[in-house]
Parts: C-alpha cells; sequence; structure tokens
C-alpha cells in the first residue's frame, strides 16, 4: 500500500513525509514534482495507490488537470485524492470538487497536521 | 515614494461604526487597501504558523514599476546586499488567461539568504540545507505559494473575482527575464518585514483591475481594526 505525494515543493513534499511517520502510519510514500509525473506513476501502479496528496499549483500539469485526468479513467477514479493547497477560497473548492466529484478530501495551507493525519486515517489505516 | 498610513488615507471613508465600504475607495485605494490585507496576511502567518512577532509594523511604500521589454524589472541586491532568494507567483483572471501569460497581477517575494532556513525550521518544516540553492529556491517558493494563496483567498473574501494562481518560479538576486505584470499598471507596492530587528522579507505587489462579485462586494466591509 502507498500514498502518491504530487507537489512541486520539495519543502512541502518532506513535510508531509514528515508527519505521515511520525504519526505511525506504516506506508510506503512515493513522490512526483508534478502532475504530468504523478499520472505517470498512476499508469505505472495503481493498484498500490492508497491515497494520493495532490497540490494544486504545479508546473507543467496543475492539480486541477490531475483531478480531471484522474476522474476521466476508470482505474484512477476510485483512488481517493486529498488536495493540499494555499488556494483558500470556496470558488477554488468549488472548482476542485467540479473537476473531481469524489474528491476525498480538502486542506487549506498552512493545516494542522492534526487535520491531516485525521484525513490520511479515513483511507489509509 | 511614500509610506503609507491606511488608517489616514482611509478615514474619510469610516462610517459611524468605523467600517470601511469597498465600494467608495478609489481603484488607487483598491491596491493600497490589497497591499495593506497582503501585510496582514503575511503578519499572522508568521504568527501562526513560524510563532514570529513582527518588531515593528510592516512598512508599505509605493513605488514605481521599471518595466524591461513588457515585463517588470525585479532586482534585490539593493534591498538584500548579502543576498537574497527571491520568489514569483502570478495572478491571472482565469485559467485560459493564464495558458497565454495574460497576467493581471503578482506577488514577488524575496528572502534575505542567512535567514531562510531560520524562518522554515520556526515554521516546523524539516531542516533544509542552507548550502544547497535548489532547495533555497524551493523553500522561498513554498513561502510565496502560502502568501499568495491566503492573499488570494482574503481578496475573494472582500468580494474580488477568485483568480487563477501560477505556480512558483524561484531566482537567486534578480529575476534575470523580469516579471509578467499588467502593463496598464505603472506602481506597485513594497512591503518590508522585521523580525528580531532584522529586515528578512520583502514582498512586492502589483494586480490591475480585478472585477468583483457585486451581490458579494456591496455587504462587504473592512473592520477598522483589519487594516
Amino acid at each position: 500500500m502507498k500514498i502518491l505525494i504530487i507537489d512541486d515543493s520539495l519543502l512541502d513534499r518532506r513535510l508531509l513525509m514528515k508527519v505521515i511517520s511520525s504519526s505511525g502510519i506504516t506506508v510506503e510514500i512515493v513522490q512526483a514534482s508534478d502532475g504530468d509525473e504523478g499520472l505517470k506513476i498512476l499508469s505505472q501502479s495503481s493498484e498500490e495507490i492508497a491515497l494520493v496528496l495532490l497540490d494544486w499549483q504545479m508546473p507543467k500539469m496543475s492539480g486541477i488537470e490531475v483531478l480531471k485526468a484522474m476522474s476521466k479513467n476508470a482505474d484512477f477514479k476510485k483512488i481517493p485524492v486529498i488536495m493540499i493547497t494555499a488556494s483558500a477560497s470556496e470558488d477554488s473548492r468549488q472548482m476542485a470538487r467540479d473537476a473531481h466529484p469524489d474528491l476525498a478530501g480538502y486542506l487549506v495551507k498552512p493545516y494542522k497536521t492534526e487535520r491531516l493525519i485525521e484525513m490520511i486515517r479515513l483511507w489509509v489505516k | 515614494m511614500g509610506e503609507i498610513n491606511p488608517h489616514q488615507n482611509f478615514k474619510n471613508n469610516f462610517n459611524q461604526d468605523e467600517h470601511l465600504f469597498i465600494e467608495s475607495v478609489t481603484p488607487e485605494e483598491e491596491l493600497s487597501l490589497q497591499a495593506v490585507l497582503l501585510a496582514e496576511v503575511v503578519k499572522r502567518l508568521l504568527e501562526t504558523k513560524a510563532n514570529l512577532k513582527l518588531s515593528e509594523k510592516p512598512n508599505i511604500q509605493k513605488q514605481p514599476i521599471v518595466e524591461f521589454r513588457k515585463r517588470m524589472r525585479v532586482v534585490s541586491l539593493d534591498k538584500f546586499p548579502i543576498g537574497s532568494y527571491i520568489s514569483v507567483v502570478n495572478f491571472y483572471l482565469n485559467e485560459k488567461e493564464m495558458k497565454v501569460h495574460k497576467a493581471i497581477g503578482a506577488i514577488v517575494v524575496s528572502v534575505a539568504e542567512d535567514y531562510i532556513s531560520f524562518l522554515f525550521k520556526k515554521m516546523e518544516y524539516p531542516l533544509i540545507d542552507d548550502d544547497d540553492p535548489a532547495v533555497l529556491e524551493d523553500a522561498v517558493g513554498t513561502l510565496a505559494n502560502l502568501i499568495a494563496g491566503n492573499f488570494k483567498a482574503g481578496i475573494t473574501q472582500w468580494g474580488y473575482q477568485d483568480l487563477a494562481m501560477s505556480s512558483f518560479r524561484s531566482y537567486k538576486n534578480d529575476v534575470i527575464d523580469g516579471v509578467e505584470f499588467d502593463a496598464t499598471q505603472k506602481e506597485k507596492y513594497v512591503i518590508s518585514f522585521i523580525i528580531r530587528g532584522t529586515k528578512m522579507i520583502d514582498i512586492e505587489l502589483t494586480l490591475g483591475k480585478v472585477p468583483r462579485n457585486q451581490a458579494v462586494a456591496y455587504k462587504r466591509i473592512i473592520k477598522k481594526g483589519d487594516i
């Protein structure tokens, strides 16, 4: 079982890994630095991915484009996605929900680590 | 160029309840208010995320935009002679305009090189290698994304249309190819943040006319305490 982190910020990826590992959740973490790379990883190992933690603003392919691509693909559609972004407005949340109606969560940076762990635990035991 | 005192500039717009109606400000005052909001966003982020208090109020100054080949020049060496890292996030009216690089504005975050590691440690990020330029560029970009996203949410709450936001692009000391901006804008705001007696962060804001959702805007007011 793996968690896929898709975020262009190396520091944000490191922070997420630190939070997950210190929470006691035992899971392998794979990383992608943009949406394009994230979709490639999904296409190679979608069966093993239990959860995707997805940033919004990324070069090459944004988080919204990733959500749209995932919702159109039968294999990817069932994988839960938590969007973690600095875009806090209600319009942004709605745009994410429109892109992927089954979005598992939407977390605004800076987030409380307890809240993130709580959301992850809903999908990864 | 001059320091902005928002309370003095807009005091005539406060009603008896000491509220400021956004509808009553001029386009020039609008950007000034947005600069005040940006300063408040950064102050709160530093307080809540890094447990850092500013040594003094953010210094907000209006400065002319220096244009070079239709882009805004950004040089940070005069602000931080010891060196700094700069990160740029652009705003667009929508995703379509982002694809064709028709920017409506930009936030440019410069952080003194010697304090990047300190700031991120305070924000409880994993330790960073402050000898690695790529890591430092990433760190300042991460901060710029955080600031720009929270600023964007703030102006949306004031009734402005939600904007599309770019990913960050980071540089050392200057932005060689300049920054995309709305060429109708001739001035920008520069906000300096002093922490522990030292200027650590400098932020530039340029923003063109952003449409407002009137249904929201007519109800939206700013409490005097907010600025």
